[in-house]
């Protein structure tokens, strides 16, 4: 149970520092997905189920506080984090830093893809004019940050883990 | 076997447990409230490094001079409404401001404690909610009487707030020009605002100042929205659109103040 809580106050401070803090940098920092990255790391390389359980509760919250940026994103969160977690046990190694970029890389193409269906539906049953030139860029910036947030995580975990406290 | 059953079941009982006391935590008013502390300083930590590495928004002017050049905009901006408005001869004007006043407007300040991180909408979360007063299509207006945002949802103690750019506000608007061209602006991609619709005959230049018309309910005339960026033709149609920037970028704001329509 302690474990549990621990996890929910990892995620809850993850959470703020994404939505709170990286929101507010300029340009392209503000896109940086910090939940979305820690998860995938948990799922893959911890083969924890924590990060599926992180993913699922950031599409409630973000739904929750509407700051999501497209309506029902939970469904595109559990997605997303379903077949995270399928590719980690079937698709991708999970000792080699390319196996978590490419499950990484995987689930984000899967929740936007998601994040696009739901959109698209939206369009067509609200008459929501969706601006989809600006949706891919942002799309194509959120994923080269990704990939920032994996290399920072890979390399700080691996460098907690050597150190003299975990050995 | 069978305890190892046990065993799981007490895990996902005791993930469902957790789960449902964050959220429970979250969506009550200690819970939100006690986020809020530690938001608000995230929320200005982020936005002073926004406003000083200006080199990533593509300028190359020091954070001073660029603060001192919107203070000059804004200022160039109200020195001209009233100038137009002086020069006008003023029925319209005392109109106006009999409307403001009947209006009967009281202002709640408020921090921005979250934000939404994409470009393709622009979302924030207030620390101010339904027991404050704050009220669903509320005005959110920063310094100088600078409309940013409406009130899209509440709860008791927060709120959440579409930026005039969002492409799912619209916003009723009029331009100081000489005709005093009055409309509906909604947001577009790249923080500007689209006023459609405006016949081709209207007399309507670059730079041409607008403010909101008060022909909406709980946003009352006069406020500064914008100034209109360009003119053109619309498509397959006899009408001109304007492009309007508004003044002011709200992540560069932590502050912001709600004009509630006080309770009758």
């Amino acid at each position: 149970m302690t474990r549990f809580f621990l996890s929910a106050g990892f995620f809850l401070i993850t959470f703020l520092f994404e939505t709170s803090f990286f929101s507010s940098l300029p340009s392209f920092l503000a896109l940086t997905p910090l939940v979305f990255g820690l998860s995938i790391y948990l799922i893959q390389h911890e083969g924890m189920m924590d990060g599926f359980v992180w993913m699922v509760l950031y599409g409630i919250l973000m739904d929750l506080f509407h700051i999501a940026p497209i309506p029902f994103s939970f469904f595109a969160w559990v997605i997303a984090a379903g077949l995270s977690v399928l590719m980690a046990r079937h698709v991708f190694s999970n000792r080699s830093f390319y196996g978590v970029l490419g499950c990484a890389f995987g689930g984000y193409l899967c929740l936007m893809l998601s994040e696009t269906i739901i959109l698209f539906l939206q369009s067509l049953t609200d008459k929501l004019v969706v601006d989809w030139s600006i949706f891919f860029h942002t799309a194509l910036q959120q994923s080269l940050m990704l990939l920032c947030v994996m290399s920072f995580i890979f390399a700080i975990a691996r460098r907690i883990r050597s150190s003299p406290f975990f050995l | 076997m069978r305890m190892k059953v046990q065993n799981r079941s007490l895990k996902f009982v005791g993930l469902g447990v957790v789960i449902f006391l964050l959220i429970i935590f979250l969506t009550t008013g200690l819970g939100e409230r006690t986020l809020h502390v530690v938001q608000r300083p995230l929320v200005g930590a982020g936005t002073w490094i926004s406003q000083r590495v200006f080199f990533l928004r593509g300028g190359q002017l020091s954070p001073e001079e660029v603060a001192k050049l919107q203070d000059r905009v804004l200022s160039l901006a109200i020195d001209r409404v009233k100038f137009d408005e002086l020069t006008r001869q003023n029925k319209d004007l005392k109109d106006t401001l009999k409307f403001v006043e009947r209006q009967d407007l009281r202002l709640v300040t408020a921090s921005i404690i979250a934000r939404s991180n994409t470009t393709q909408t622009s979302t924030f979360s207030i620390d101010r909610g339904e027991q404050d007063g704050v009220q669903v299509g509320d005005p959110v207006i920063v310094k100088d009487g600078v409309l940013v945002g409406k009130v899209v949802s509440v709860t008791p103690k927060s709120a959440t707030v579409h930026s005039l750019a969002d492409p799912s506000v619209g916003t009723a608007v009029s331009l100081l020009n000489q005709s005093q061209t009055i409309g509906v602006a909604e947001g577009i991609a790249g923080n500007l605002l689209r006023l459609k619709f405006i016949p081709q005959q209207t007399s309507i230049q670059v730079n041409d100042l607008v403010i909101s018309s008060g022909l909406e309910t709980g946003v009352p005339a006069g406020l500064f929205i914008g100034l209109v960026n360009d003119v053109r033709p619309e498509q397959n149609a006899p009408f001109l659109e304007a492009v309007i920037q508004p003044l002011v970028d709200i992540r560069q704001y932590t502050i912001v103040h709600v004009l509630m329509r006080q309770s009758l």
